[in-house]
């Protein structure tokens, strides 16, 4: 493998014109042989003989025996009537199976958001339950005394009556909303603290 | 009886043991402690919605719990 190391090899440099040092970088790569292994001769098998074939050889040559060994691209034969007839089937089946696919995993989600409502609807007092049909949240007095609004998605500190905090918690991995919801209550009832610790605040203006 | 509710993606799964017999207590305490060790928060709770006490080991007697994945600030 040769390189032009123009730092090293200044006196060689200025001795030759610009023709010629780009005669002898094409020698040079030319005498590379293979693309991917680097070595001469081929050493992987991916164009051996190639390396001998263009050794010495100038920029020109080396383009003619890439081409040379490219294949050329030719058109698939069309298919027959029964291929076609069998692609179409295959087609058919793979829509039909990720639809099946599909609605399954609706029908799964729709039933975890059933029974997720079902549980937080169990362990909410009556006047929790029928806040959050009226207002989207329910409201969890806490022992230090404290109001907390709890939504789908976030939790607000209540002070007279003016959300003052926002705190954004959730569980580590995905469960529906309405688990998280209760979770959020239940860790507010039985652990204030701790909320606090690992929940985000920000301060509503 | 006891019931365990574990929250999950496919919503809660619930296991339920007989406190009287041992292998019972035994696979739920193995789920219990299978999950605490992994973060999961344990929570008491009552039925009508009081307020429920998190609990950090498996007693046989209790009623009704809930098991709630590591919570995250957002």
């Amino acid at each position: 493998m040769a390189f032009v190391t123009f730092g090293t090899n200044n006196s060689s440099y200025a001795s030759t014109g610009t023709a010629e040092v780009w005669t002898w970088w094409n020698s040079g790569t030319a005498s590379m042989g293979c693309g991917s292994c680097l070595s001469e001769p081929c050493r992987c098998g991916t164009s051996a003989g190639l390396g001998g074939v263009v050794s010495g050889l100038g920029g020109a040559a080396v383009w003619s025996s890439w081409t040379v060994t490219t294949v050329p691209y030719s058109a698939p034969a069309p298919l027959t009537l029964a291929q076609q007839a069998e692609q179409a089937r295959l087609q058919q089946e793979t829509t039909e199976r990720a639809r099946r696919e599909y609605e399954e995993a609706i029908r799964c989600q729709e039933e975890a958001t059933a029974r997720a409502e079902a549980l937080l609807r169990d362990h909410l007092t009556v006047e929790q339950a029928e806040q959050l049909i009226r207002s989207r949240y329910f409201e969890v007095l806490t022992d230090s005394g404290r109001r907390y609004r709890v939504y789908r998605d976030r939790v607000h500190l209540v002070e007279r009556d003016r959300a003052t905090r926002s705190y954004c918690i959730h569980p580590n991995e995905y469960v529906p909303e309405a688990d998280a919801m209760l979770a959020k209550k239940l860790l507010l009832d039985a652990a204030e603290p701790e909320f606090l610790r690992i929940a985000n605040e920000t301060v509503i203006a | 009886m006891g019931e365990m509710r574990v929250m999950g993606r496919p919503g809660d799964t619930k296991i339920i043991w007989d406190p009287h017999r041992d292998e019972e207590v035994r696979e739920a305490r193995a789920t219990f402690d299978n999950l605490r060790s992994k973060g999961y928060l344990a929570f008491k709770v009552d039925p009508k919605g009081d307020k429920g006490e998190q609990i950090t080991r498996f007693d046989p007697n209790v009623e009704k719990l809930i098991l709630a994945p590591p919570m995250r600030g957002g």
